[in-house]
């Protein structure tokens, strides 16, 4: 399903991750490494979100080459996410799922699930790092993508939500959605049947 | 006191300077531009010499000095600069110490220039102009390490949303272009407003300046330059912004166009208050043609500027020189008679160029 080859990735000359060859299989895939080791770019670098070298392609859809269509199929939620202080959950949501396409049932029920109804008018200014996780979460389930990469997903998030996350990645992992997941420490994500789990460590990520 | 005062200086002194480096770039620019150190000299007479012009000139230096407060109480307000509360613990006149010297660095622009006229005015026996500007310039500082003393004793103020913003936010989606424009109002107001109060500013003296002599088109053109250079450094705001809070941009599949319209669009209103002027004082000598041609010549400044953001991993000294650059670039071209609309067409291709390469190729990458 994901396919990168030859991949580096540089902050100022300095290299981060190096991957010469990966292939993600559809399922659900863990990835595991200390503070620094690269998993957050490799997930940003995955996403879209940052410039790289060598190729990457999902389903055969070229990061460069089908820029659109890519990054209509994956969807990323981020380990510390931030957003503007003045902006609302609400507006964060309303932007993000006009571009990812998603349905106005979707949001509703995301936003009851996910527990984030009581706040979703105020500025973000105003969240603890748990209600920006839940509102990162919300987003990274929009649309219909074929694979989500949560990073970090459970940190800061009550019990409850803990919950309802893994049912969320167990009702899409069953219509056919990839995960790629990561964690410092382990959780019950380990009931999922995980497909592969790899660890990053030294600029490369390994199979175990 | 030493790794105190450290810390302050990296997250303090440093960081106004590296978010304000292209404000005082054009105050510079500007200020030194166009006038020599000896009108400098003969303007401050003046100006000492009239109390109400020395007000005046207090109460820009004052809005310099509320940049800087509103800067400090950002940062502060900032869950990352939390650790800085901390400073309550050491003894007060340390603190004081610390905070006036944070204070007195930043101040620095005005003091440096302050020194340099004042100089003058004593040597031209303006004593007590010069005395009370003494007093003033001494007053800023203290007045705002006691702003800043409140603040550490106070942390996390209580911020109710008013009612007619709870309603706004239940009503309507802000749209993405008002995004930039509320963090603008929110987080660099007093920049803003000096920005604009400046090219708006050009371009009424500009237009009013007009039917006094044999001047062409190419007044007004520069005009339009000027405008177009000074919002450099806000678009450096905009990048920043949007790669440090809205990193997830670069994740929605929104096709080139589409981002570039909503940036044009962006563009655009912040452009309106100079198009409005333009508009309400334009020369009756000048068509609504060359009002176009000035409208697309300024706007496309700001889409070749931000495309260069997106090309380059812009450096305060990066946007500096280049702004200087492009500027005197600009200058030449059109006193050399090139019309505005070819540059205007040139600029918009380059930055299109520019975005549609380097959109995906850009990083923001944070230096010290």
């Amino acid at each position: 399903m994901i396919t990168v080859s030859n991949l580096s990735k540089s902050y100022g000359g300095h290299l981060v991750i190096e991957v010469s060859n990966l292939e993600l299989s559809d399922g659900i895939h863990w990835f595991k490494g200390a503070n620094g080791s690269g998993k957050t770019t490799f997930f940003r670098t995955l996403a879209g979100m940052l410039p790289f070298e060598g190729t990457i392609q999902l389903a055969g859809l070229d990061i460069r080459k089908d820029p659109i269509a890519y990054r209509m199929a994956i969807n990323y939620g981020e380990a510390e996410p931030t957003y503007p202080a003045f902006l609302t959950a609400n507006d964060l949501i309303q932007f993000v799922a006009k571009a990812k396409k998603a349905t106005k049932n979707q949001i509703d029920n995301l936003v009851e699930r996910i527990g984030i109804t009581p706040f979703l008018y105020q500025p973000t200014g105003s969240y603890s790092s748990g209600m920006l996780k839940k509102t990162s979460l919300v987003l990274a389930f929009l649309g219909n993508p074929k694979v989500i990469i949560l990073d970090e997903p459970l940190i800061t998030i009550d019990e409850a939500t803990v919950n309802e996350v893994y049912h969320l990645v167990v009702e899409h992992y069953e219509r056919g959605v990839s995960f790629l997941l990561s964690s410092h420490q382990d959780f019950r994500f380990e009931a999922l049947p995980v497909s592969s789990t790899f660890r990053v460590a030294n600029r490369q990520i390994i199979q175990l | 006191m030493k790794s105190i005062w450290n810390v302050l200086n990296k997250t303090l002194v440093a960081g106004f300077y590296r978010q304000n480096a292209g404000f005082l770039f054009l105050i510079i620019l500007f200020g030194f531009g166009f006038l020599r150190p000896e009108d400098h000299i003969a303007l401050m007479r003046y100006v000492f010499a009239s109390p109400f012009l020395l007000v005046l000139l207090w109460a820009i230096w004052v809005l310099y000095h509320l940049k800087i407060v509103l800067f400090v109480q950002q940062q502060l307000g900032l869950p990352s600069h939390y650790f800085l509360y901390h400073i309550v613990l050491i003894n007060r006149f340390e603190r004081w110490a610390l905070l006036f010297l944070v204070q007195f660095l930043v101040w620095l622009p005005v003091l440096m220039y302050a020194a340099f006229v004042g100089y003058y005015g004593w040597l031209f026996g303006q004593y007590a102009a010069v005395f009370c500007t003494v007093i003033f310039l001494t007053i800023m500082p203290l007045s705002a390490v006691l702003v800043y003393e409140y603040r550490f004793f106070r942390p996390n103020p209580d911020k109710s949303l008013s009612v007619a913003i709870s309603y706004f936010n239940r009503t309507f989606t802000k749209p993405y272009y008002s995004f930039f424009l509320l963090y603008l109002f929110k987080a660099q107001p007093i920049s803003f407003f000096l920005t604009k109060a400046f090219t708006v500013g050009i371009t009424i003296g500009l237009c009013l300046l007009y039917p006094t002599d044999s001047y062409d088109q190419r007044l007004l053109s520069l005009g339009a330059l000027l405008t177009g250079v000074a919002h450099a450094s806000m678009l450096l705001n905009l990048y920043e912004f949007e790669h440090l809070q809205l990193p997830f941009l670069r994740n929605l599949p929104l096709t080139h166009s589409h981002r570039l319209g909503q940036y044009t669009l962006l563009f655009m209103l912040l452009l309106l208050p100079e198009t409005v002027v333009l508009l309400r004082y334009l020369p009756e000598e000048l068509s609504y043609g060359y009002a176009l041609q000035w409208w697309a010549f300024a706007l496309s400044i700001c889409s070749i500027i931000f495309g260069r953001f997106l090309q380059k991993n812009y450096v305060v000294d990066d946007l500096l020189r280049h702004s200087f650059y492009f500027f005197i670039v600009g200058f030449f071209a059109i006193m050399f008679r090139i019309p505005i609309f070819v540059f205007a067409v040139v600029n918009f291709l380059v930055g299109i160029w520019l975005f549609v390469r380097f959109y995906y190729r850009g990083e923001y990458l944070v230096r010290d």
